[in-house]
């Protein structure tokens, strides 16, 4: 698709405006410095997007970041894209264009919401773009549309159910260097082992200040609130390698590190901790606040926030970031996610777990009763599967939803 | 001491009026009107002249359902997931597991014992997205066919051939209920063939909390003998409990907390 520097700057324009919104809207608690340095630098990077002069990568969910940052490119984590437009409410006609396009309103919202905003010319125009087979296998599906649309490569990363396999490691390396020589090639970029080294060692470092964030969350009472925390895997998935997640990292340790000296609790008289699985609905922040506010219990920690990489080795940075790509929790077998969920439990002193089953997310619903089954065996805690949808409003049902919260907080409550 | 549940749900609302030994002094149930305040006073009124009583002796009230929320009177609220719990197990001690099907949701609530004689709520799920197989399915089948939806776990009991009903979709169903007609198929074949589909359609669901040896059936639909026998034989060997008003536990699940939240107040 051509676009125009008209286009570009209309883009621009109304994607500037929507932030500008979404920036004065009124906030049921005060965020940390870290998460407001956090949406800007989302803003920042999603405005550098629309540039004429930038080189950008569409990624899907675990295509590490760290090799776009080191060709110079921008990053972009597309789904989020539908993310933020169901922050701003604008998604809605993302959506209804994508059924027009013959889209079922049974599929990944996520992925929907994406291709609606491209067919309504609303996405920077990507120079390349990279997918996974894990851990959503529509993202190369659409990957592929958005490629022809777009006239653009399309580079595909395999990743092997076998995680633990030394061969899968081999595979994947093999793959994130072959791949980031296409990118450059296709972005004109010219690609260095010396910058890439430097990238892992900025990932490592933001590793380090991120974990020992988390670390600070599992004080009793919480720091800080599972409604802000949440935010941050959306937009870290695209910061890996910047030296803002370096800023913002330590910024958030820091601010944690002193509300933990203080006592100060994100939930005055916390009464429950809860472990939040999957993502979150971006249209509104009900639900969080009806748990965290008015049933005091607070989220105390999120799965999709678990660092599982070690630090990587700038030496081999393709073996290094195939590992780290390998050991997220996502990846692999049930019984591995289930170990984590169980060490989750124990290590933040989670008193029930609520795994959120969006609507249209094969994958992860596929999962939701194996881990149910399996973790009653590893410990005792209550487990609610809560249906939800993380971007379409149409499918949200306040009422339905609170009473299954309230039924929930009294099994908690039946267990004091 | 005297306590009231009351349940409001999506097609009735009923009131329990518990008295001193836990025993049930009078209910009622209401269809729930557009005014549920309305609907809840009168329900609220009938229960006391049953029981003699006069609001004044209530000691307290605790309101569950949809509704609950909107009950001006009550003392406190709690789901339908807890009070059905409760009013099974008050019912039926050795309940471990309570299927319930109202009229616009199914849910199915795992109990385990807290040692003290009284049970919580360990696991629970309930419908969602969609309404098929529940009390409205029901209703809007017996609109179809013509029938009063009460006589329709009768007429099942007639039936010698049951027919198969694919589509669990309340329009879709009425449709293919609609064909069935037209095929000249005998009604109590085609409400036979509902009732399975219900059974299965609910079982699907349910299953995803532990099924123990004891199981309490509760909900409007529970009065319709044609899905409770479809859920038995779909449940064998289970050991299988059946309220004589199924309709009422929630409201009586509700009137045991009442009393629950008077002692813990006094």
């Amino acid at each position: 698709m051509a676009v125009g520097e008209t286009d570009r700057k209309k883009q621009r324009q109304y994607f500037s405006q929507q932030f500008q919104n979404r920036m004065r809207r009124p906030r049921s608690y005060p965020p940390l410095g870290a998460s407001q340095a956090r949406e800007r630098t989302v803003y920042k990077l999603f405005m550098e997007s629309f540039r004429d002069t930038s080189a950008v990568i569409w990624k899907s969910t675990f295509v590490p970041s760290e090799i776009i940052y080191a060709l110079g490119a921008v990053p972009l984590y597309i789904e989020s894209f539908s993310a933020v437009a169901s922050a701003v409410d604008i998604c809605p006609a993302m959506l209804d264009a994508s059924e027009k396009h013959g889209f079922s309103r049974d599929s990944c919202s996520f992925l929907r919401g994406v291709l609606g905003a491209s067919l309504k010319g609303m996405l920077p125009r990507p120079d390349a773009l990279v997918s996974s087979s894990y851990y959503c296998d529509g993202d190369p599906k659409i990957f592929d549309i958005f490629a022809e649309k777009y006239k653009k490569p399309h580079f595909y990363l395999q990743v092997p159910f076998m995680t633990d396999e030394e061969w899968s490691l081999d595979i994947v390396a093999e793959q994130l260097e072959e791949i980031t020589v296409e990118l450059a090639r296709a972005t004109g970029r010219v690609f260095s082992r010396e910058k890439l080294s430097e990238i892992i060692n900025n990932s490592n470092e933001a590793c380090r200040y991120f974990q020992q964030a988390m670390e600070l969350r599992k004080n009793v009472p919480s720091p800080m609130l599972g409604c802000e925390a949440i935010d941050y895997i959306g937009s870290i998935s695209q910061l890996w390698g910047s030296r803002d997640f370096v800023r913002i990292s330590r910024h958030l340790c820091e601010e944690l590190e002193e509300r933990v000296e203080k006592g100060a609790a994100a939930v005055e008289n916390e009464q429950f901790r809860l472990l939040w699985c999957h993502l979150r609905p971006y249209y509104n922040d009900e639900v969080f606040h009806y748990l965290e506010f008015q049933h005091r219990a607070v989220v105390a920690f999120e799965n999709i926030n678990l660092i599982t990489w070690e630090d990587m080795d700038p030496q081999r940075p393709f073996q290094s970031l195939a590992k780290k790509l390998l050991t997220n929790s996502g990846i692999g077998s049930y019984e591995r996610m289930t170990q984590w969920i169980a060490s989750l439990v124990r290590d933040y002193t989670i008193d029930g777990v609520i795994w959120m089953a969006p609507w249209g997310c094969r994958h992860f619903n596929s999962l939701s009763q194996l881990v149910k089954d399996g973790l009653r065996k590893e410990v005792d805690v209550p487990f609610f599967i809560l249906d939800l949808e993380c971007i379409d409003k149409r499918n949200y049902s306040k009422e339905q939803v609170r009473t299954r919260l309230d039924a929930f907080i009294e099994v908690l409550e039946g267990r004091k | 001491m005297f306590t009231a549940g009351i349940d409001i749900g999506s097609v009735s609302t009923e009131v329990v009026i518990l008295g001193e030994k836990n025993e049930i002094l009078s209910y009622t149930v209401f269809d729930s009107q557009v005014d549920i305040e309305k609907t809840v006073q009168e329900a609220f009124r009938i229960a006391l002249e049953k029981a003699c009583l006069t609001s004044e002796k209530i000691d307290s009230v605790v309101s569950t359902g949809y509704g609950r929320n909107n009950v001006p009177f009550a003392n406190k609220s709690v789901t339908e997931i807890t009070c059905h719990a409760l009013g099974a197990q008050h019912l039926f001690p050795g309940t471990k597991t309570v299927i319930d099907i109202g009229g616009q949701d199914s849910k199915a609530i795992a109990l385990a014992g807290q040692g003290n004689g009284r049970v919580r709520v360990v696991d629970f799920i309930m419908n969602d997205k969609c309404a098929a197989g529940t009390g409205r399915f029901l209703e809007v089948m017996a609109g179809v066919l013509n029938i009063d939806i009460k006589d329709m776990g009768c007429l099942s009991q007639r039936s010698n051939r049951e027919v198969s009903i694919s589509s669990m979709c309340t329009v879709f169903a009425e449709s293919e209920v609609i064909s069935l007609i037209h095929q000249k198929l005998p009604k109590e074949d085609i409400v036979s063939g509902l009732h399975t589909a219900i059974a299965r359609k609910v079982l699907s669901l349910v299953q995803r909390v532990p099924m123990e040896e004891e199981i309490t059936l509760t909900g409007g639909v529970m009065k319709n003998r044609g899905v409770v026998e479809k859920l038995r034989q779909e449940l064998l060997p289970k050991r299988i409990n059946l309220p004589d008003e199924p309709q009422i536990a929630g409201a009586l699940g509700a009137a045991i907390m009442a009393k629950r939240h008077t002692v813990s107040r006094t």
